[in-house]
């Protein structure tokens, strides 16, 4: 009688029971908001790289693919082993009339003229350039350039900055 | 006097004083079947726990993956970058600087001020990626194309491999770009 009495009064859970339960329950919310911190973290450094990349590889190859359709480096033009550079080549458009082609750092950006009409940037405002320079490689048959550029995105535990180098001969100034 | 631990709940039969609770025999050992216990909720935490282990370390590989992306594009431009550099050294001279190295043995390239110039010292690019150069000897048939056995030797013609290495997470990734070049000048 005494036994069922007891019995009926402990239906539920006790105090140290909720307790041990709440523990639990706030080590596992921890991890999971660590995590879920970590992971937007990580999501914002992904995307700082992912604008580096993307900035130095559409910039880079542009400024190597018009080098190497260039004829020559208008020297005059240009401001050479220095940063920020800028790089004017003498080249020709797509019907082969002689045009000028212009790479200059204004604004943290690389932007183009063409032809001294202004073109527009060639990296987003997303990312900085923070050194670019241009220079000339005369050879006794051709001359080409080098270019290194250092480009950085986001601020903070999520900034990037990478370094990239190219150099290209300019195909139409070789001479015999 | 009574608790629950793992779906047993313990309950004291009579007394109250410490001497009674020492004495086992006066305790009634009952399983318990009501809802949620402590033993399913740490089973269910460390499912929890196991699961959010295989989403992190999943996310740690991509977010290594994608981070390490970032120096293959560098990598691409500095053997890129490789090439030209020796098409500039023919462009020079093809006896100076290209018929003087010994087919297969690497040299490295480094930038003096003005121009490319061809170096045996192993200098890292900023102090991550390693570049070499190796000029292997070129084989013709007999109507002049190249050949990969036999052939006779073409002076005036040498294969260029240029390889980029960086060190990658304790493992050396590397990537190699090639062509051929010819002594057009005859310099």
């Amino acid at each position: 009688m005494a036994e069922q009495n007891i019995q009926n009064r402990e239906r539920g859970t006790s105090l140290i029971e909720m307790l041990i339960y709440a523990g639990i329950l706030i080590i596992v919310m921890a991890v999971v908001v660590s995590t879920l911190l970590a992971l937007s973290r990580s999501y914002r450094t992904l995307s700082a790289a992912q604008r580096v990349e993307s900035a130095a590889e559409s910039s880079l190859d542009r400024i190597l693919r018009e080098a190497r359709a260039g004829e020559s480096i208008d020297t005059a033009q240009s401001a050479l082993a220095t940063s920020p550079g800028q790089l004017t080549l003498n080249t020709t458009d797509e019907d082969g009339a002689p045009t000028t082609i212009q790479f200059f750092l204004s604004g943290q950006a690389i932007h183009v003229n063409e032809g001294g009409t202004y073109i527009g940037p060639l990296t987003p405002t997303s990312t900085r350039v923070t050194n670019l320079v241009f220079r000339r490689i005369p050879t006794a048959h051709s001359e080409a350039v080098k270019i290194e550029m250092t480009i950085e995105s986001g601020e903070g535990p999520s900034y990037r900055s990478k370094i990239f180098y190219g150099t290209a001969v300019l195909r139409r100034s070789y001479t015999e | 006097m009574r608790f629950q631990v793992s779906g047993f709940r313990f309950q004291k039969r009579s007394g109250s004083k410490l001497n009674d609770l020492l004495i086992s025999d006066t305790w009634n050992l009952k399983p318990v079947h009501t809802g949620f216990v402590l033993i399913e909720a740490l089973v269910a935490s460390a499912i929890v726990a196991v699961v959010l282990a295989g989403v992190i370390g999943a996310l740690l590989l991509t977010l290594r993956a994608a981070l390490g992306n970032n120096a293959k594009v560098q990598s691409a431009f500095l053997a890129e970058e490789g090439l030209e550099a020796v098409r500039i050294l023919r462009d020079d001279s093809w006896s100076a600087n290209i018929a003087t190295h010994s087919s297969g043995v690497d040299f490295y390239l480094a930038f003096d001020g003005t121009t490319w110039r061809a170096t045996s010292t192993n200098a890292f690019i900023d102090n991550t990626f390693e570049r070499a150069v190796v000029l292997e000897d070129v084989y013709r048939d007999g109507s002049h194309d190249i050949t990969e056995s036999g052939g006779t030797l073409d002076n005036n013609t040498k294969k260029i491999t240029v390889s980029v290495s960086l060190l990658d997470h304790g493992a050396t990734t590397t990537r190699a770009l090639s062509t051929y070049l010819t002594n057009m000048f005859n310099n």
